[in-house]
């Protein structure tokens, strides 16, 4: 069977004899659908084969001038493509032999010739050019899909590496360890994501012995979430040893941002300022998960620390009404986390979210905050794995008598 | 038409003959095996010819039309259910040719050949038939790895949209 086309096929019968070509035209006009040119000799068919498309040529074997090998041989030269079937009376047999090799004949029809056999044999030819006609296509298409997906695995690579790249620059400006602040007890989970989210942590000593415990987490992936980590880093320099406050921390941070970062680019942050003479710890956000106490009997109450996001206007002021205070008892852990945390996704992009964290939280009573951390972060990526788009970033602190 | 990149190995072509005649069957094994190398199973019973097609790799049949029990048309029609893929051709007497043409309609025959055949359009008529099978199949086998190649590119991308975005 041929293929479906939109156009009917067109077949150009050759023989010097129109009493031939007419009843070959006519059985067709007949039987088919198919256009039909007729003509009287190999160079007038020849012409017309280099102004337009034919899909199938017939010619008899025996014409003067040019004879139907030497026609079928040109229109090889023409366009291979087109299928050719020869005419032979019985004596021309041995020609018709010699152009099945030499011209890479289809089929030869020995006359008289039986209609329904040279309909077989017109449909076969049909068919034949149909199918490599599909193959030539589907080739090229694979060609274009295969170099698509070499230059889209180039592309990959390339970004990877400069993830790579973006992902080394971040770890660079995060502590090597954690500092002793005595009686309180920290511990940190910091997974960079495949993508390099921007999370940041950080500790930095105020006065009076006090430490700030900084958790931020910069808008962007990648190069812009490394840099964003970078310029944190370069905030909280000039606050060593300072006598400030949580939310001062944060306003000066805020000062920085503003002047280090393109509009529209905001970080979620929070500060924890403990202090060591008062046991008390200072909080305040701004725009990261409020912090959460978990308390001996595995309640989870959020604190509240929610200020504005830093980088987004200039003059903010962080102390009036966003400061918390803690006094944390012995049994009791406080974690302060980045969104990676609650915003872990699953493959059907279902968020992990609070609600879950904080089921998960009474299983976790009695134990250290280094073990907190840790098995919360495992089921966030448990749960987010392998989309797992964002940093995740937890820091548990507790407090000894 | 004889010069495609995607041209067949004759090696690995089986070409199928069914008649109850074991003096045409012989003669015609014989001419395929002396003019090209195709893997040739000739069987005279058409009831063997079935239990080969259930399970054996068959990439052309040819067979006769007048035959004890199954004729030649109701064989190749139940050949076509078992090996789809291959094109089938029918022998026959002049006799029978009106047979012949309606089966090429309702069994979907690639050809019918008339008895006594001419070798050389034989010949011509099975390499054509095994030149369709194997160009389907190459079309087949393209279409298979351009799914692939496209199932390797929509991985790719999904993973730099996780991985970027």
């Amino acid at each position: 069977m041929p293929p479906a086309r939109l156009t009917a096929p067109v077949i150009m019968l050759v023989d010097d004899e129109p009493m031939v070509t007419r009843a070959l035209a006519s059985f067709l006009a007949l039987e088919t659908d198919y256009q039909v040119e007729e003509f009287s000799s190999g160079a007038a068919a020849l012409e017309r084969i280099t102004t337009g498309p034919i899909d199938l040529v017939v010619t008899d074997f025996l014409m003067p001038e040019m004879n139907g090998l030497e026609f079928l041989t040109e229109v090889k030269r023409l366009d291979p493509e087109i299928p050719r079937l020869l005419l032979t009376g019985y004596a021309d047999k041995e020609n018709a032999i010699r152009a099945i090799n030499e011209v890479g004949l289809f089929q030869y029809l020995e006359k008289p010739l039986d209609n329904d056999q040279f309909l077989l044999a017109l449909n076969n030819a049909l068919a034949h050019k149909g199918v490599r006609s599909a193959l030539h296509a589907k080739i090229h298409e694979l060609d274009r899909v295969l170099q698509q997906r070499d230059e889209l695995s180039a592309r990959d690579e390339e970004m990877q590496r400069e993830m790579d790249w973006a992902r080394t620059v971040q770890a660079k400006f995060l502590p090597e360890e954690i500092p002793t602040v005595a009686p309180f007890s920290l511990a940190v989970v910091y997974e960079p994501s495949m993508a390099v989210g921007g999370d940041y942590y950080g500790f930095v000593p105020l006065s009076g012995g006090r430490w700030a415990v900084l958790v931020a987490d910069g808008a962007g992936h990648g190069v812009q979430g490394a840099l964003g980590t970078a310029l944190m880093k370069f905030a909280t320099a000039g606050l060593q040893g300072g006598d400030f406050g949580p939310g001062e921390i944060l306003a000066r941070m805020n000062g920085v941002l503003y002047q280090g970062l393109p509009r529209g680019i905001p970080v979620a942050a929070g500060v924890a300022v403990l202090e060591p003479d008062t046991g008390r710890i200072r909080l305040a956000g701004a725009g990261l998960p409020n912090p959460l106490l978990v308390a001996a009997d595995g309640a989870v109450h959020a604190q509240p620390a929610a200020g504005l996001l830093l980088g987004l206007v200039d003059d903010r002021m962080y102390t009036a009404g966003t400061e918390t205070v803690v006094e944390l008892r012995p049994d009791e852990r406080l974690l302060l986390f980045s969104d990676g945390l609650t915003e872990a996704q699953d493959d059907a992009d279902v968020f992990y979210g609070e609600g879950p964290l904080q089921k998960d939280m009474p299983h976790l009573t009695g134990s250290t905050p280094a073990e907190m951390v840790r098995s919360l972060a495992d089921r966030a990526l448990a749960f987010g794995l392998p989309a797992y788009k964002d940093d995740l970033t937890l820091v548990g602190i507790s407090k000894t008598e | 038409m004889n010069d495609f990149s995607a041209k067949f190995e004759e090696k690995d072509a089986t070409v199928v003959l069914v008649d109850d005649e074991d003096m045409v069957l012989a003669s015609l094994r014989s001419f395929l095996e002396l003019e090209t190398d195709y893997a040739v199973r000739a069987f005279t019973d058409s009831g063997e010819a079935l239990a080969y097609a259930r399970e054996g790799q068959v990439d052309l049949v040819m067979s006769d039309f007048l035959m004890p029990g199954m004729n030649g048309i109701e064989l190749l029609a139940e050949f076509g259910r078992h090996q789809p893929q291959a094109p089938r051709v029918l022998l026959t007497g002049y006799a029978d040719k009106d047979s012949a043409i309606k089966a090429i309609n309702e069994v979907g025959l690639f050809q019918y050949i008339e008895k006594p055949w001419d070798n050389t359009n034989l010949l011509v008529v099975v390499r054509n038939a095994l030149e369709r099978r194997f160009l389907v199949k190459a079309l087949q086998d393209k279409i298979a790895e351009i799914d692939r190649a496209e199932g390797k590119l929509s991985g790719l991308q999904n993973d730099i949209l996780k991985t970027f975005i």
